[in-house]
């Protein structure tokens, strides 16, 4: 079913044993440890199983490969790590809970991390030993979400942060978060901000699970009741948050349309599976339905591909992140409609313990989220509009007045 | 031409609206539902001191004798307030022993339907088998034997109305849920209620008509569930205009940029195509004019579009049409098990071109 050869990978110098290690690493683990697809992301069992995977990748010297040997990477080059996620793309890698420790903070960690902080914390995080979550959305932020109001405030040698942020992915389990506040409510919104990182052990630091639709609680409400942390703990310069969190999610961004996750694995042939073994699959609006699927999941690849080749040239991503995402949130409402068409009454209701039923109706529920979550669709096609077709912006009355002077909720 | 609802009908829809918004609010949908029973007596005994569920049964047997489109006010209204109680299925059920059951059947059930001693559930659907009117449940010598799945309330309902199939012809047939031949086991199901798997094992069975009263259980349903489909998608949408004026970001109202005021509009003909649809089939059922075109219109777009509904007024409303803390995700769990009810978009298409291509 898959094709893994698209590309060619001349200039890795020792594909063949590359390869074979990546392989016999993956037959050696993922066979015991796959299989888990269907559970939820706030199973404290999947967490355990993410945390002892790394470990054994890390300790095979296959995790984060394109980085630094020095900080725990592989010290290999961005197109191994391209060909290991097109491997790996045949199995299940349970490591779905580091999906914002290594799309997001990972390599935030690496451009803009001071030495010391690079000795501190990347090892941790590549090996999984730490989990890390982001934290920019707030009840009152949520697209504007450069209005956001958790203060940081400097004290002697230390930032005392309070506020409340929401929609915190993984923040239940997380060890270590990135934090925008502001740090300066007198500069216009966008420029009062700084970047901090926050040790989640912290008893100041409350996290409570918020209950979804689908069943599970991936998200939090995380609240900063006057949280100290030391100065060194600053990522980037002073009041630069905006620009560190604007490439933080066009790294999201790239993670969740264009990244070698689970996320972005074809999804066709599991359905194409469903539809063989419902017995559908000669019925000719199912078989279109999936050849359409099958056809723009063959598109994602290549947006995705493109997304991936100018990081793998060193450049950082740009608006091309905003269609990676865009269309993997058309692509999962396509998907969610497909595969209710396909399972039937089976998506409405299944017998109890029949995970994989029920796997179909929760996929289906979760779909609608890919829309929001790392930039609403409207959002990104703001940013399209703007940065590639290079239309004007949107006129803002606000536009240079300082964060304490307009109007928000 | 006159298309207002009768006085009486009106009259129905604003009683189950008040006895509903007086009702129902978040603490009591939550008691409810944490009972895992998914049945709210205390409204159930309110809609029946209040004669709602005699309202549709005809008036030699208890009820008030109104007609389909009173059955769509109530339904609709149910669906307004997401309402945990066995309605559309005793209803539905009831009405068909109505119109095709004996003198002695009707007056031995009905009138127990209607002073609420009694409940009726109904089981017409089997596990890969999208076609209503060729069930592999067989019925022969008073006794029925097959599975039927997806069926509400069964824990709760007295008899069963199950679909059989007579030699060749289908049949609807009445079973008495403690009859030790059935087999209930619960499942899980998205919008959070057991629903049940009925095993009948030569179980003893009651014939109440033939293909005509089938095809009639056909389309009560689908109008039915478009009912309830229209009351759901028209609070989500109502819920939906509210918080996008209130909530703002970028120092103003969500509802006043653009990309959210179209898209909202766009929701607002799709109600509209729902409530049109559903009212135009549910008028020609009850006056006994053909009604299977209209009827799957009516499904389509309780089924297709209420999607784009569903996910458009859940998408407007940001992080919080996902969390549990806000009354949003009911309405789209609500709006996600009727779309997939008797089959989804594709499915009805599928039905109209064949009766499209046959006429």
């Amino acid at each position: 079913m898959q094709e893994n050869d698209q590309t060619p990978h001349s200039s890795i110098q020792d594909e063949e044993s590359f390869r074979s290690a990546v392989v016999d690493f993956l037959e050696e683990n993922c066979k015991q440890i796959g299989k888990s697809e269907s559970g939820l992301d706030d199973d404290p069992e999947r967490v355990k199983e993410c945390k002892s995977f790394q470990k054994e990748l890390f300790k095979a010297g296959l995790a984060a490969l394109s980085y630094s040997k020095e900080y725990g990477g592989g010290g290999l080059t961005k197109k191994h790590q391209e060909l290991f996620d097109e491997i790996a793309r045949d199995w299940r890698l349970p490591n779905g809970p580091l999906y914002i420790s290594h799309g997001m903070c990972l390599p935030m960690l690496d451009q803009y991390g001071t030495d010391e902080q690079k000795n501190t914390f990347m090892k941790d995080c590549i090996s999984g030993e730490k989990i890390w979550c982001q934290l920019f959305s707030e009840p009152g932020a949520g697209s504007d979400v450069a209005s956001l109001s958790t203060r940081a405030s400097r004290d002697g040698d230390e930032w005392v942060i309070s506020g409340q942020k929401v929609w915190t992915s993984g923040a239940h389990y997380a060890d270590l978060g990135m934090v925008v506040a502001r740090t300066d409510p007198s500069l216009p919104k966008h420029k009062g901000l700084s970047m901090f990182i926050v040790d989640f052990t912290d008893p100041t630091v409350e996290v409570k699970p918020l209950k979804q639709i689908s069943g599970g609680s991936g998200f939090n409400e995380v609240f900063f009741n006057e949280t100290r942390i030391s100065s060194n703990r600053l990522l980037g310069d002073l009041n630069q948050g905006w620009n560190l969190a604007v490439s933080m999610l066009m790294f999201e961004r790239v993670s969740i349309g264009a990244g070698g996750g689970s996320l972005t694995a074809d999804r066709t042939p599991a359905l194409i599976e469903l539809a063989k073994t419902l017995d559908k699959n000669s019925d000719p609006c199912i078989r279109q339905m999936l050849s359409d699927l099958w056809i723009r999941e063959k598109i994602r690849r290549f947006i995705g591909q493109r997304v991936r080749d100018s990081a793998a040239a060193g450049l950082v991503p740009g608006p091309e992140g905003s269609i990676a995402k865009l269309n993997g949130s058309l692509l999962a409402r396509l998907f969610r409609n497909a595969s209710m068409e396909i399972v039937g009454t089976s998506g409405q209701a299944w017998k109890i313990g029949d995970d994989d039923a029920e796997k179909w109706a929760i996929g289906c529920l979760a779909a609608s989220g890919v829309s929001i979550a790392g930039g609403t669709d409207e959002v990104q096609r703001n940013i399209i509009g703007e940065r590639v077709l290079g239309l004007p912006k949107e006129p803002d009355p606000f536009k240079g007045a300082s964060w304490d002077s307009v109007p928000r909720n | 031409m006159n298309f207002d609802l009768t006085e009486e009908q009106n009259e129905i829809a604003e009683l189950a609206a008040r006895i509903l918004d007086d009702h129902i609010d978040i603490e009591v949908l939550r008691k409810t539902e944490e009972t895992q029973d998914w049945f709210d007596r205390e409204l159930w005994e309110k809609f029946v001191s209040s004669g709602l569920i005699g309202a549709t049964i005809k008036e030699d047997v208890g009820g008030a004798g109104l007609d389909i489109l009173a059955l769509v006010c109530l339904l609709r209204a149910q669906g307004q307030h997401v309402a945990p109680i066995p309605l559309l299925p005793t209803l539905v059920s009831a009405m068909t022993v109505d119109k095709f059951g004996t003198d002695d059947k009707r007056e031995s059930l009905l009138p127990e339907i209607v002073n609420g001693s009694k409940l009726l559930t109904f089981a017409s659907q089997e596990f890969l088998n999208d076609h209503f009117m060729e069930p592999v449940t067989s019925y022969e010598n008073g006794l029925i034997t097959g599975t039927k799945i997806v069926v509400e309330y069964a824990n709760h309902a007295d008899s069963v109305l199950v679909t059989a199939i007579d030699g060749d012809e289908p049949v609807v047939c009445i079973v008495d849920l403690k009859d030790p031949n059935i087999t209930m086991r619960a499942t899980d199901s998205t919008r959070g209620e057991p629903l049940w798997e009925l095993s009948f094992e030569k179980t003893a069975a009651d014939k109440i008509g033939g293909r005509e009263s089938v095809y009639w259980l056909f389309q009560i349903l689908l109008v039915s569930l478009c009912a309830v489909q229209l009351g759901v998608t028209e609070t989500a949408l109502k819920m939906t205009a509210s918080y996008t004026s209130e909530r703002e970001q970028f120092g103003r109202p969500l509802a006043t940029f653009q990309a959210v005021t179209q898209r909202l509009a766009d929701q607002f003909i799709n109600v509209g195509g729902i409530r049109l649809t559903t009212f135009s089939a549910a008028w020609r059922l009850s006056v006994d004019i053909d009604a299977l075109e209209d009827i799957l219109i009516a499904k389509w777009w309780a089924s297709e579009r209420a999607t784009e509904i569903a996910h458009a007024t859940q998408h407007c409303h940001g992080g919080m049409g996902v969390s549990k803390d806000y009354p949003l995700y009911r309405y789209t769990l609500w709006n996600k098990h009727i779309t997939t009810s008797l089959g989804a978009g594709t499915q009805t298409l599928r039905s109209l071109g064949s009766f499209l291509a046959s006429n």
